[in-house]
């Protein structure tokens, strides 16, 4: 019987030991915070991710995510109006994940970086952005060609919506100006 | 005892399909009762179809078949982010046509930046009708 328990035991270490391995490797894969929290509410990524990449709420502070919940009706020249109850559980989860909350770097530089009386609308008209990849709204992708909107992130960035932008394969070799 | 196994769960295979297919059929007749009690119907699939197809209205008003593919069993391309859309007919799409509330979120949107103005039950009845039937 001892022996038995020592076994089972064993067996329960390795498992613990494992769990400890997956979890720690997990939060590896975040890049230990280095970039941007990834998107983990469904509701958020059904209602938010229909006509465009669900962008990860670290991008841009709650304020500004409150104000662009305000004006769905006139959204960047769509009509993007949601009813009340779901209105409000988004507002919640985007309070709570905005950049100036979120305890990964790149999320707190973005919220650092603007001013606290400016809420932006768009992640693409940041300084920060800006920085990255110039003014220009429209941008092509060199292999193809093709000319995109700035706003579509995941043509270049193919993990945006994991929060991952600091890739060193990123899909395009040159810089977009 | 194989043959056994394999059969039962052949047999709530069928059972779960006929359910889901059933389950669609559900949604889009509640809608169209909803649409009727409203003093729409009876509807007509090749209204639907014109609906789909006539122009925008205004200036940023986008045709329904622009974002959707012009026949609505392909994959479409939203005219202004790019991201793709997946197919708008149930027949091609099992996920279409599956929430009563999503249908009416989008038929408001959808109709406001097409036409500029809420389509009216009798146009959302005659759409749904040529989705349920467009060959
Ligand atoms: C009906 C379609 C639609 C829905 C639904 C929608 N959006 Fe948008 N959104 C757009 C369009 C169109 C643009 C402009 C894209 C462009 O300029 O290329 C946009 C742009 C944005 C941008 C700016 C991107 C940038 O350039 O940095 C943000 C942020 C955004 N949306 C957030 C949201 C949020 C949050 C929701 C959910 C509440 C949402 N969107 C739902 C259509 C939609
Ligand atoms: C046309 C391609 C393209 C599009 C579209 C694009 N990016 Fe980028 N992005 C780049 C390139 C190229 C770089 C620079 C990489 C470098 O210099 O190492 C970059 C850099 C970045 C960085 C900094 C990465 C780092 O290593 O510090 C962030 C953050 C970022 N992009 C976010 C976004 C977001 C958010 C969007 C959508 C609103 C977006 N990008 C759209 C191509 C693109
Ligand atoms: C500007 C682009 C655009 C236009 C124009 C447009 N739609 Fe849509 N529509 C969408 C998007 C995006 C969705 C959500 C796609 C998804 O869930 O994958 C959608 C979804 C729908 C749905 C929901 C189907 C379901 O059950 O999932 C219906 C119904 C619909 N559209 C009807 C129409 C009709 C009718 C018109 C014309 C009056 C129209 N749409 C015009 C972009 C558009």
């Amino acid at each position: 019987m001892p022996y038995r328990l020592g076994w089972m035991g064993g067996v329960a270490f390795l498992f613990m030991g494992w769990l400890v391995f997956a979890y720690s490797s997990e939060h590896k894969q975040g890049d230990g915070k280095r970039d941007v929290a990834p998107v983990e509410n469904a509701l958020y990524r059904a209602e938010c991710g229909s006509c465009h990449l669900a962008y990860p709420p670290g991008l841009l502070p709650s304020r500004s995510w409150e104000k662009i919940l305000s004006g769905l009706e006139e959204h960047f020249g769509e009509n993007a109006e949601l009813s009340g109850e779901l209105r409000v559980e988004l507002e919640d989860y985007l309070r709570k994940h905005g950049a100036d909350q979120s305890s990964y770097r790149r999320s707190q530089k973005i919220a650092a970086s603007i001013p606290a009386q400016q809420m932006p609308l768009r992640i693409s008209e940041t300084a920060y952005f800006r920085h990255e990849h110039g003014e220009h709204r429209l941008v092509k992708i060199p292999g193809s060609g093709e000319k995109i909107s700035v706003s579509r992130c995941e043509q270049c960035h193919p993990r945006a919506e994991q929060g991952f932008f600091d890739e060193h394969k990123l899909r395009i070799s040159s810089r977009n100006r | 005892m194989q043959g056994r196994s394999c059969f039962f769960s052949l047999a709530w295979m069928l059972l779960f399909a006929l359910f889901l297919v059933e389950a669609e059929a559900a949604v889009v007749e509640e809608l169209l009762n909803r649409y009727q009690e409203q003093g729409a119907g009876p509807f007509n699939a090749q209204r639907g179809e014109r609906l789909y197809r006539q122009p925008g209205t205004g200036d940023e008003g986008s045709r329904c078949a622009e974002c959707h593919a012009e026949d609505p069993r392909k994959v479409g391309k939203h005219v202004r982010t790019g991201k793709e859309i997946a197919p708008l007919s149930p027949q091609v799409n099992p996920e279409r046509l599956q929430d009563a509330a999503k249908v009416e979120k989008w038929f408001l949107r959808n109709c406001k930046g097409s036409l500029g103005r809420e389509c009216t039950p009798q146009e959302k009845g005659d759409f749904l009708r040529y989705l349920t039937t467009a060959r």
